[in-house]
């Protein structure tokens, strides 16, 4: 693991932000922090980065704790928030050399790296160009550069996607994919998760400062709906035999019958879908249409932020998450207070 | 080079403000050495239509004129300095804050020391330009005589000293301050609160002397001397360190052009025994130069000792060790615990947290 929190806890005065979060974000993973606003990401994410002390509670990056060693630990991790800090009056390649001399890169071997940062980023043209008159998504990719100017291993970003326009988030998402390629570990939050649907290998469920469910995006969905929802359309008159076959099985449930059409509920993965249609078809039912649908990471959100910050009714199996009575107005305040 | 201070100065040095205001400080600098010049002159001529010698006396003019414009230009810098340091420094930390980049610049390789120090490099490095630009203007005291290089390189040193301190005890304020309103107010404050302070401690100590109290009185070199006492507020005084660096208070002499040290000297004076002395400068027991020089330097001249603008008594032992030491000790003190405050503000993670996490942890 790469990046471990064990019962992490911090608190901005009388908001708990993290009240024993446990993450591991594995070597080359692409690790989707998601929650509602003031769930604890950002300060996730500092406390990641060496920006931010813990209350309690164990971290290591890379093996190391972020509050021994705050600049071993900034060696391997680079770092994008969710603002862009600019220096009036530098050029972009000025930008990235400041940076790249705080990074204690070699003076000699600076301008080869700017060079190719902005050939990865796609700014070679703006070399020159006023930090200043960049649109958003020059500056985020420039604010991508900017983080990856040490080559570190692990990639944080706060809300990368924040007030970009589509074309500007499909070239970001290009962007993060092609760095995970190269063997990066990245961790990102966002809230426009239709962006972090098809490219995290991984999520974390943050709410008021738990980690409510962790892992590969798949289990991750399983274990929160723990079940996918199916439409069946048969071909011919074969609906009362479908329904029988389909009543008869334990991974059934919340069966609608509508002219031709099925739907249902199945509790199980692609080898309980396989052997149900395979159990259909022996039974002589046409199947015309089967389709599988699996919650988005949307849906999650919104029912997540819809309840007020509350899993839904159905939360993952082994989740330690306890009742608790602080309020998501209050996990808002502490994100913003988070520095 | 320190990489935050390369890139303030980079961007510093790109707009048209930098240039202009450093022609113009030269520009205003030149117009003062002038001023002062003809002041002077001016002064010294009409004083020395009463001496006899002449052409010695015009000598003796041109040093005491030389020494006047050099006390001039070294006061109006650390007077320059005092105003401008804190404006300069008091945006260093608040000013990355506000624009967000504090944070980048925490989670790179920089340490919250070279940051700080960066900063301070930056605040300086202006102030030093416009120190080094007026530095030729110096030339001229020393064409006319009275003032040696030493004198000059040890009251700039003391300058440079002093701007040290108040942008260290600037950036300090600017790491605490949330606003750069707040950080500029603050950081004049401090400024001022440390040298007027010291100028007010120094007065209320000075004035607890009479010349009367001073102890069994004598005559040393003709001069009536005292046991003296220590003022303490002058070790904290960056002005009186720097007239006690850059000239002997005890170098008696009968001055046509009274210099602009006179009344800094007073205490260094009542220092080393000669509260009657200090307080004849500092026009406090009716005297002032005119008659003082009218006495001393013309009575019965040319006798050997009362010539104008040379010592009367240029051997005179000190009582007690020199100010700008002192001075210059209790500025680097303050310096340095101004630096470690302000990185400790900007140190993260934050070592009492640190030491918070670790007893939570261990519980």
């Amino acid at each position: 693991m790469i990046v471990e929190f064990e019962s992490v806890k911090k608190r901005y005065g009388k908001v708990q932000a993290l009240d024993g979060a446990d993450l591991q974000v594995p070597e080359g993973a692409i690790m989707g922090l998601i929650g509602p606003n003031g769930a604890g990401k950002t300060t996730s994410m500092l406390i990641i980065t060496a920006l931010l002390g813990r209350d309690g509670g164990r971290v290591r990056v890379g093996g190391i704790d972020p509050e021994r060693d705050p600049l071993a630990v900034r060696r391997h991790v680079g770092y994008m928030p969710d603002f862009f800090g600019v220096y009036e009056g530098l050029r972009v390649n000025e930008y990235l050399e400041f940076f790249a001399a705080t990074q204690r890169i070699r003076p000699v071997a600076r301008p080869a790296v700017v060079a190719d940062l902005l050939a990865l980023v796609d700014l070679e043209d703006k070399a020159d160009a006023d930090v200043n008159t960049l649109s958003r998504g020059m500056k985020q990719r420039l604010s991508l550069a900017r983080a990856l100017v040490h080559d570190p291993d692990l990639l944080v970003l706060d809300e990368p996607a924040s007030g970009l326009d589509p074309r500007a988030r499909v070239h970001l998402r290009e962007l993060i994919s092609e760095l995970h390629r190269m063997g990066r570990t990245i961790v990102i939050s966002s809230h426009i998760l239709s962006e972090l649907e098809g490219l995290c290998s991984h999520m974390a469920i943050v709410d008021e400062g738990h980690i409510m469910a962790m892992g590969e995006v798949d289990d991750v969905r399983a274990k929160l709906f723990g079940h996918r929802k199916v439409t069946l359309r048969v071909a011919g008159a074969g609906i009362p035999e479908a329904e029988r076959v389909l009543r008869g099985s334990e991974h059934v449930g919340d069966l609608e019958v509508y002219r031709n059409t099925i739907e249902f509920s199945l509790d199980g993965e692609e080898d309980e879908s396989a052997t149900l249609v395979a159990e259909l078809v022996a039974a002589g039912v046409g199947v015309g249409e089967w389709r599988v649908e699996r919650a988005g990471l949307e849906e999650l959100f919104l029912q997540l932020t819809e309840n007020g910050g509350r899993l839904p009714a159905t939360p993952s199996p082994g989740s330690d998450r306890t009742a608790n009575s602080s309020s998501a107005a209050a996990a808002d305040a502490a994100e913003g207070s988070a520095p | 080079m320190n990489p935050v201070a390369r890139r303030e100065l980079q961007e510093r040095f790109r707009t048209i403000r930098s240039p202009l205001v450093l022609s113009v400080w030269v520009l205003a600098a030149g117009v003062v050495t002038f001023l002062a010049f003809v002041v002077a002159s001016n002064s010294a001529s009409g004083q020395l239509r009463n001496v006899t010698a002449a052409g010695l006396g015009s000598v003796a003019a041109a040093a005491s004129i030389g020494r006047f414009v050099l006390h001039s230009l070294l006061l109006g810098m650390i007077i320059a300095i005092i105003f401008v340091v804190p404006g300069q420094a008091a945006v260093a930390v608040v000013g990355e804050r506000e624009r967000q980049t504090l944070p980048l610049l925490q989670v790179s390789q920089l340490s919250s020391w070279r940051i700080i120090i960066g900063k301070l490099w930056s605040a300086l490095a202006y102030i030093s330009l416009l120190l080094i630009a007026t530095t030729p203007l110096m030339v001229i005291p020393v064409l006319l005589g009275g003032v040696t290089i030493g004198d000059i390189l040890a009251g700039l040193g003391m300058v440079a000293v002093t701007a040290v301190m108040v942008g260290a005890v600037s950036l300090w304020v600017s790491a605490r301050a949330t606003s750069m309103q707040g950080a500029v107010l603050g950081a004049y404050v401090w400024t001022v609160t440390i040298v007027i302070g010291a100028m007010g401690l120094l007065i209320a100590e000075f004035f607890l002397l009479e010349p009367e109290d001073m102890g069994s009185e004598r005559i040393v070199s003709g001069l009536q001397r005292d046991e003296g006492r220590e003022l303490y507020s002058t070790w904290i005084n960056p002005i009186i360190g720097m007239v006690d660096a850059s000239a002997v208070a005890t170098d008696f002499r009968t001055e046509i052009v009274a210099s602009p040290y006179r009344t800094f000297q007073g205490p260094l004076l009542v220092r080393q025994g000669f509260a009657a002395d200090a307080f004849d400068r500092l026009s406090l027991r009716g005297f002032n130069d005119f008659e003082v020089f009218l006495e001393r330097g013309f009575r019965g001249f040319p006798q050997p000792g009362s010539l104008p603008g040379v010592s009367v008594a240029s051997n005179v032992p000190p009582i007690r060790g020199a100010v700008w030491p002192r001075a210059l000790v209790f500025q680097i003190l303050v310096t340095l615990a101004a630096l470690w405050a302000a990185q400790r503000k900007i140190d993260v993670p934050r070592p009492s947290r640190r030491r918070k996490a670790r007893r939570a942890y261990a519980t």
